[in-house]
This record gives C-alpha cells, structure tokens and sequence, in this order.
C-alpha cells in the first residue's frame, strides 16, 4: 500500500498575476464553456487554441499537462477502437484530447495557479455560500493535518508485517487505518469546534472566524479582461 | 472514475451541475454550523484514503470509498465530495472545474443512495448481517457510479456506450474490493466506535 501525493501546483504567470482573482475565474469560466461548446468540428479548434497557445508562451504547465495527456491518450485509443468507423473515432478522439488541453491550460493558468489564498478571496468576495467555503477551507486543511497521521500508520504497518500477500490481509489494514482515522478525526474536529465556539464567544455558533480574506480590488483592466473573453466566446461560438 | 474535460456535451455539463446543485443546496440545508469541522475532517480522511493505492496483481487500483463516505455524511455527502473534488482539481489536477458538477454527481449520488438504502438497515441489525449489508453497499455503490459515468458519456454522444460498458466491466473487480473494505470498516466501527454511525 503507497500513499501517493505529489502536489503540481502551476506557476502563476506574470502577466496574469495583474489582474483580480474573480476576473480570472470568471474569465476562466467564460473561455472553458465556449470550448467546451464547440461542436466536433476541427475548424472551430483551430481558433479555440489561440488563447492556450498564448497562455502556454507565457505560463508553461508542461508537466501537469503530460499527466492529464495520459488519461486523454487512453481516451483516444479507446473512442478509435470502439467507434463504429476507425477514421471517426480517431478525429472525434483527437478533438476530445485538444478540448481536454485548451481546457485544461485554461483552468491551470487562471485558477490552478493563483493558489489557495487567492482563490479563497475569489469565493468569498463572489459570495459563495459561507458553510461551503469553509468546508473548503476545512477540508483542505484537515488534508495537511491528516497526511502524516496516514504517512505513519502506512509506514507503522509496513514495519510490522512488510510482505504481506494476502489481499484480504491488506485489505483488512487498510480499513484499520481508514477507522482509526476517522475516529481521530472526529476527536479533532470537537477540539476545532470548541476553539470555533470560543472566538465567537461561547454564545452561538457562528463562522466569523473565516471571513478574513485577502482584500481584492476590482479595476479597470479586470473589467477589460472579462470584455475580451466574452468578445472572444462569441466570436468562437457564433462567427 | 473521474470523466476529464473535453469529453462530455454541454447538455450533460448543464445537468450535470444542475442535478449536483440540487444535492448540495440540500446537503449546505442539512449541515449545523457545528458539524462543518466534522464533515471536513471526514472528508479529507476519505480523500486521502482514496490516494492509497493497493498492488493488485501486476497493477495497482486506489479506492474510491463512496459507500462509506455516504454512510457516515448523509446528505452531507454532496458538498463533502464538492469539497473533495474542488481539492483535487486545485491541487492534483485530476478531473476539472467544468466537469466538476457531473463528476459530483457520478460520486455523491451512490453514496446517498447507500446512506438512504442500507444505513437503518445497517444500525438496526447485528454485526453479521451489518456486514453483509456494508458489502452489498459498498458494492452497489461503485456499480451506480460506473452506471452513471457510463450514461453521462452516452448522453454526450451515443457512439460513447462501447466505452461505457467498458468502464462499467473495469469497475467490476474494484466493485468487489470496495464490497469488502466497506464491509470491514463498518465492522470495525460497529465494535470499536459505534456512535460513529449512530
């Protein structure tokens, strides 16, 4: 049994980092859906993949983008050899697997890459409803919490049986793990309750301790760059 | 059983995040200020389990544990797996935000559906026949989240259904396994922590 977690955080350009966070995901949303949108058509493509191009120049993401390509490639060799006609399913698997990297660039660049912190603003500044965006914020940290808990139980149960074969065996551990865990969850979300209830000073429950965002300010540029991508979906959907 | 941007229509996005809206708004309804923290540490706990890959063979094969994680939330299934997958998009990159609302669906929906089938059924009765119920649970729920990602990718385009019964066949093995840890952490809990599922 391995644990694997490798984060591959993106790099946030330059050239992005200049604009507000709610204007990349917003922009990042407009551009997703109007490639997402196109038909099966290699035309549309071709003007779709402008702005990842670009983005690629100025932002590279090429080792993201070689682990999301083997998925798409397994995907393409799947539609050509169960599609009814080989040459359909090949151009239908080719367009699939350009979409997948438009998108994905698209997404990496603008979201990916502006990190947590930032993104967090983004959700709270957009409104996001306030239970889910500290479900969000809990669960990520509950993750770095949690990691090195599952790290030593991992390594604990390789130090005392390492060659373990049978499946039921391992199987069995695993959910040993996986129930300790959360039972040791459950014991550190009372504390994070208690120490929640504590700032709000012991009355009522309430979630004032995350609204403490980053401060985003909206500019002209932002306003800009919302105009662009909705001039450009436009054009890539109905010219 | 993540579907990868690109390949679903946008009919099937729409209901996709529309069906999901649905289940999360219930599930943000459901869940007390209180029991947030819970939920988030339950959640991350399921993510990370997730991430254990198992030798199988000459292959390895990570759980997607969607029976137990619908068992022990509830309702509350639905933004824990947003959560999750909101996560996993940002920092592993598997799946996409795009895909995401036919992604949460594909997971949460099974694990609902076992919290709504089997969790009275599994409180109720003794270890033995709790176990069997958390088999059939944790293996139903795998088969429904095949069967779903199955009819999304069919729904997109109908040249997809070979693939879906492709996805659907693959899933069978890891069914079975899925069976087999939700039956023996259920177990586990019910001798160990009870109110756990109380």
């Amino acid at each position: 049994m391995n644990l694997e977690f490798n984060l591959s955080l993106a790099q946030d350009a330059k050239i992005l980092k200049i604009f507000d966070a709610r204007a990349r995901v917003i922009c990042a949303l407009i551009l997703a859906i109007s490639i997402s949108r196109l038909d099966f058509n290699l035309n549309n493509l071709i003007y779709a993949a402008i702005v990842p191009l670009i983005l690629l120049i100025f932002a590279p993401v090429p080792k993201i983008l070689a682990h999301l390509n083997l998925a798409g490639i397994f995907m393409l060799a799947l539609m050509t050899l169960s599609f009814k006609d080989f040459n359909s399913g090949f151009i239908a698997g080719v367009i699939m697997l350009l979409k997948l990297n438009f998108i994905s660039i698209i997404f990496l660049d603008f979201i990916a890459a502006m990190g947590i912190k930032k993104f967090y603003a983004a959700l709270y500044y957009l409104k996001l409803n306030n239970k889910l965006r500290v479900l969000i914020i809990l669960t990520l940290r509950g993750i770095f919490i949690l990691i090195n808990r599952f790290i030593c139980a991992l390594r604990a149960a390789k130090l005392r049986a390492n060659n373990i074969n049978s499946l039921k065996l391992r199987l069995k551990i695993f959910a040993c793990i996986l129930g300790m865990s959360l039972i040791k969850s459950a014991a550190r979300a009372d504390k994070i309750n208690t120490a929640m209830l504590l700032r709000s000073g012991g009355e009522k429950f309430n979630l004032q301790g995350f609204n403490q965002a980053e401060i985003l300010t909206w500019r002209t540029c932002d306003s800009l760059l919302i105009l662009a991508a909705l001039i450009y979906a436009l054009i890539l959907n109905y010219a | 059983m993540h579907i990868s941007e690109g390949v679903l229509s946008t009919q099937v996005l729409i209901a996709g995040w529309a069906a999901s809206g649905v289940g999360v708004y219930i599930g943000l309804k459901k869940l007390e200020p209180d029991k947030i923290a819970r939920t988030a540490l339950v959640a991350s706990a399921f993510f990370l389990a997730s991430l254990i890959h198992f030798k199988l063979g000459p292959s390895s094969a990570h759980l997607t544990l969607i029976a137990p994680a619908g068992l022990l939330l509830g309702w509350q299934v639905f933004p824990a797996v947003l959560a999750a997958l909101f996560l996993q998009a940002i920092l592993f990159n598997f799946g996409g935000f795009l895909v995401l609302g036919a992604n949460l669906f594909i997971m949460a929906a099974p694990g609902l559906a076992a919290y709504l089938i089997f969790k009275k059924l599994i409180i109720n009765n003794e270890n033995k026949f709790a176990v069997v119920y958390a088999f059939i649970a944790g293996a139903l729920a795998v088969l429904l989240a095949a069967l779903l990602a199955g009819a999304a990718l069919a729904m997109s385009n109908h040249e997809f259904i070979n693939i879906a019964k492709i996805l659907f066949a693959a899933n069978l093995p890891l069914a079975l396994i899925e069976g087999i840890i939700t039956a023996l952490l259920i177990s586990w809990l019910k001798r160990a922590a009870p109110e756990f599922l109380a």
